[in-house]
């Protein structure tokens, strides 16, 4: 993958490229941790902080489109986020998920939304956008097996409903969305 | 291993079970302790399940454009600070959904303009005060060092007269990744100069304008919450 971060730039001010071990960490695997993913956007990895924005913009839209009720204002919204994130991903916590979902509700607010952030339906909006995401990463059959678990494809897809269930929970822990011994 | 209802048990969590199944299966967790604490295990991946159904799928659009426009390290950037509302932002709460739609749209477009052209002048008065700072010119003063406070970072500053302010070259070392801001107090106002990004390396050479001819040149980590001063200098007087 050709490096066009800070580092392939003519000013050169550092380094994003895939010999940066935080960076490589993150692209070795689809399912990078997201704490090395966390911590390599802190040190200026756009890579890094590209794989994020991939991994969140769904949920994000999906959330501020609801937040807004207008898809227009949603991607206005989302394109924000992203950018204070960027803005402030030196102080960006592990817990990534909700502070982004944070930033999400400050600028709401700031669009004349600010009933958003007290707004359950919307949090679990979120979090729902964030795991189905995820799940997009798992195989075809297990992933629709789990989304329609009484369904012909749930009963043929090789794996047990329990099984499909622990697959996506290592998938939710290894991207930081449970903590191991909270689901 | 076959004693225990695995096909069941997955059914069981997320409420798919036929009906006459289900006692049987409650029987068996009641008993049978590694299959309880596999089923309390999952309860929370079949709380997210339910929340993810509610959601329809939704492919990454807006992802390259997010990328291609965020600050790069060692690159100034005019501020927009988390105090300053975004595109789009609604000013008048009694309009209705389309006519601030519509409203947000033309804000949007006028703001991006504006930006762009903003950005051209920057460069532009980058690259001029670049030129006119490293070519000698009879408007620059003296490189100034910066003053560290509760950082280990170093660098100078060079300042250069223009019509509409002063031009900065500012070069830093050793400053800890992330975004900052700079900012001159000339004792009245606080007035923006711009920010710059540090990654990993560390270190950034910049050009920056602003509108003030004197006062004390601060750079502070723009985290959106705390704005300590890490380096300043007094611009020549």
């Amino acid at each position: 993958m050709q490096d066009d971060g800070p580092g392939s730039s003519e000013a050169n001010h550092g380094t994003d490229s895939l010999n940066d071990p935080l960076v490589a960490d993150a692209f070795r695997d689809p399912n990078a941790g997201t704490s090395s993913l966390v911590r390599a956007c802190a040190a200026g990895s756009r890579h890094a902080f590209a794989i994020l924005v991939r991994r969140y913009e769904p949920a994000a839209v999906v959330w501020a489109r609801r937040a807004l009720e207008s898809q227009e204002s949603a991607d206005l919204l989302v394109q924000e986020l992203f950018r204070r994130a960027w803005l402030r991903a030196a102080a960006a916590p592990a817990n990534i998920s909700r502070w982004l979902l944070e930033i999400g509700f400050e600028i709401a607010a700031e669009m004349g939304a600010p009933e958003a952030a007290s707004n359950r339906d919307l949090d679990a909006l979120w979090i729902g956008g964030v795991v189905r995401e995820a799940m997009g990463h798992l195989p075809l059959q297990v992933r629709e097996s789990l989304l329609d678990p009484g369904s012909e494809a749930a009963r043929g897809a090789g794996v047990t409903l329990l099984e499909a269930m622990e697959e996506l929970q290592e998938l939710l822990q290894a991207r930081g969305i449970v903590r191991r011994g909270d689901s | 291993m076959s004693d225990h209802p695995t096909e069941a048990l997955g059914g069981y969590l997320l409420g798919v079970l036929p009906a006459g199944d289900e006692p049987g299966v409650r029987r068996h967790l009641e008993d049978c302790e590694a299959c309880r604490v596999r089923v309390n295990d999952l309860e929370g991946i079949s709380e997210l399940l339910a929340a993810a159904r509610l959601v329809p799928e939704e492919a990454p659009r807006l992802a390259p454009h997010i990328l291609a426009t965020l600050p790069r390290a060692g690159q100034a950037f005019t501020l927009g600070r988390s105090d300053q509302p975004p595109p789009g932002a609604r000013q008048d709460s009694t309009a209705d959904d389309s006519a601030r739609d519509r409203s947000a749209n033309g804000h949007h477009r006028l703001r991006r303009l504006t930006a762009v052209i903003a950005s051209a002048v920057m460069v532009i008065a980058a690259v001029v005060a670049a030129a006119v700072l490293h070519a000698g010119n009879s408007d620059k003063l003296p490189a100034v060092t910066l003053s560290p406070s509760g950082t280990d970072a170093v660098g100078r500053a060079t300042f250069g007269r223009s019509g509409t302010g002063t031009e900065i070259l500012l070069e830093v070392r050793a400053l800890q990744a992330g975004v900052y801001e700079v900012t001159v107090d000339d004792g009245v106002n606080v007035l923006p100069a711009g920010g710059f990004v540090v990654d990993s390396a560390g270190t950034a050479t910049v050009t920056l304008h602003t509108a003030a001819t004197s006062g004390e040149l601060q750079i502070s980590e723009s985290d959106g919450d705390s704005h300590s001063v890490l380096l300043r200098a007094m611009l020549p007087g």
